[in-house]
């Protein structure tokens, strides 16, 4: 048959990856680290010319500089608050997780639990977390595990629902192509519904760690005598802008040392999904 | 002339073999939520041979696919049985492949393990099987491809692997639901070709559904022309050409004259018109 070698693809002329340890893909940090430098240099640059051009009062607006200066003068008393809040968010968090994923799978496993819970869930969800804030403290009092709950709570929904829909997602097909294997119900579970439900749980999980930090100082405005959100409200009362500023740019780099730390991790999870493809 | 059902059933091609495939006064209806019932097949009966290929063809909707579901296990008649290889069929069972139109490749395995699927499926190790799969992907010219990813692959390639997944198990009854009807014409006729040296090469029993009439003469013992809702087998064409059939097989008179009898029953029964 001459028509073959046209017809098939020819192997040779796309060699296999030798290169590609299994399990450990390639992470390029290099290019999008060096964009984000560069953005955040002009969003700095920009912030000097706006002090140095229309000189706000510094309780208005300080300059980066000034900010930069009492990141280093305040930096006992920023990595001494720094402390327990970064704990309350991860906790808050990683409980959230750990309890969201099992859940969502269970609601779509069982067909009672779905009618019965996921409504409920679902009006929760609803509610504004921060009016349920007061309520913890006085349930929890002013110790560490309202805020850890109240940090929980606001993390908790993004995750479930993207669980509950990513495994309810799954193309009937393989669900049909698995049972034409002889898998039982179990297996399709973990063998089909979950790896597929994977990304978008991943997604939900991406999502919560915004949520978990703003959980986390939400949490501390209403109940703490420490903290980075204690610091914020005691800096107001003193109109100490430039702390409130170093506080605001600690928040930012952890809240997004925090979201990279998922994506990496779901980089070594799912690196075969479209998301993280590298070509 | 149209002839019965319960006639051409009788009379498989290979007279000294066994049945492969019995299905035997076959109904299914089914009640959609929104009420009445619809009959997808009606006392259907067909009777294929071991080492048989033969086609269901006919218009869409006629019930092809139901039939397939049947003959897998996937689904359950509403009366009638279907027997494989001397059992009834009430469930999946691995002696029986199936490949779909879509490849339903998993994203998460690489292009071995989605062959080794079937495995991992029913709970056994796919070690010692490892072998046999790469010898498949060999065969449909994708050796060197084991370790990469369904989305590296084009979708002839993807079907090819599909492919070798539902003759992973050595299956002795392969059933195909219109397998390649998402490829290009040329992949098309490609994988026509790596489908006979696989299928027929092994003695298999091949079920093919297809809108295709080319392929269904190219590929096929005998086909089976079905009718719409509520479907039946109109008539059995036997295909008399010999084997292994190359691409040219394609040019010869005998392919064309049993194309334009599966195409002159279509217009008879109102499929084709114009």
């Amino acid at each position: 048959m001459a028509d073959t070698a046209i017809l098939t693809p020819a192997p040779a002329s796309r060699p296999p990856a030798t290169t590609k340890v299994k399990g450990l893909p390639r992470v390029r940090v290099g290019g999008r680290a060096g964009w984000t430098v560069i953005a955040m240099i002009v969003l700095i640059a920009v912030w000097a010319a706006a002090v140095a051009l229309f000189s706000p009062k510094s309780y208005i607006l300080p300059s980066p500089w000034t900010v930069g200066k009492r990141l280093w003068t305040s930096r006992e008393q920023l990595i001494r608050n720094g402390g327990p809040t970064i704990k309350e968010i991860l906790e808050g968090y990683v409980i959230g997780v750990l309890i969201a994923v099992p859940l969502g799978m269970v609601i779509v496993a069982s067909k009672w639990l779905n009618r019965l819970l996921y409504p409920l869930l679902i009006a929760f969800n609803s509610i504004p977390k921060v009016a349920l804030a007061p309520l913890f403290v006085v349930w929890w009092g002013y110790g560490e595990t309202p805020r850890i709950v109240i940090t929980f709570s606001i993390a908790f929904f993004p995750v479930l629902v993207n669980t509950v829909t990513g495994l309810g997602g799954v193309d009937p097909e393989m669900v049909r192509l698995a049972r034409s294997m002889g898998a039982p119900k179990r297996r399709v579970f973990v063998r089909v519904r979950l790896p597929q439900a994977l990304p978008s749980i991943f997604a939900g999980m991406k999502v919560a760690t915004s949520l978990a930090v703003i959980g986390g100082i939400i949490g501390e405005f209403v109940a703490s005598d420490k903290g980075w959100g204690y610091l914020l409200i005691q800096a107001q009362g003193q109109l100490d802008t430039s702390l409130i500023f170093a506080i605001i740019v600690l928040l930012a780099v952890f809240a997004t040392i925090l979201y990279y730390v998922v994506e990496f991790i779901e980089r070594l999870t799912i690196p075969w999904h479209s998301s993280q493809r590298q070509n | 002339m149209v002839s019965t059902q319960q006639d051409s059933a009788a009379h498989p091609v290979h007279s000294d073999a066994r049945d492969a495939i019995v299905i035997d006064g076959v109904s299914k209806v089914f009640r959609p939520r929104r009420g009445g019932t619809v009959t997808a097949l009606e006392n259907m009966s067909l009777t294929i041979a071991e080492g048989e290929i033969v086609s269901l063809i006919g218009p869409s909707g006629c019930g092809k696919s139901t039939l397939l579901m049947l003959v897998a296990g996937l689904d359950t008649p509403t009366a009638g049985t279907v027997t494989v290889r001397d059992a009834q069929v009430n469930k999946p069972n691995p002696d029986v492949g199936v490949v779909f139109q879509k490849d339903l490749l998993f994203d998460w395995r690489t292009v071995i393990e989605n062959v080794l699927t079937p495995f991992v499926m029913r709970g056994q190790s796919p070690k010692q099987h490892v072998r046999r799969a790469r010898d498949l992907l060999a065969q449909v010219g994708l050796a060197g491809f084991e370790d990469r990813r369904p989305y590296e692959l084009s979708g002839g390639m993807r079907q090819r692997v599909a492919l070798c997944r539902g003759l992973i198990q050595d299956p002795d009854v392969l059933l195909l639901d219109e397998p390649f009807a998402a490829l290009d014409a040329l992949t098309r006729e490609q994988m026509q070709l790596d489908l006979q040296k696989l299928v027929v090469g092994s003695r298999k029993t091949g079920v093919l559904v297809t809108h295709d009439i080319a392929e269904a003469v190219f590929l096929s013992d005998r086909i089976a022309v079905m009718s719409a809702r509520p479907s039946r087998i109109v008539e059995i064409i036997d295909v008399d050409l010999p084997r292994p059939r190359t691409a040219e097989v394609r040019e010869s008179p005998e392919f064309a004259t049993t194309h334009a009898r599966v195409h002159s029953l279509f217009k008879k029964l109102g499929v084709l018109h114009g």
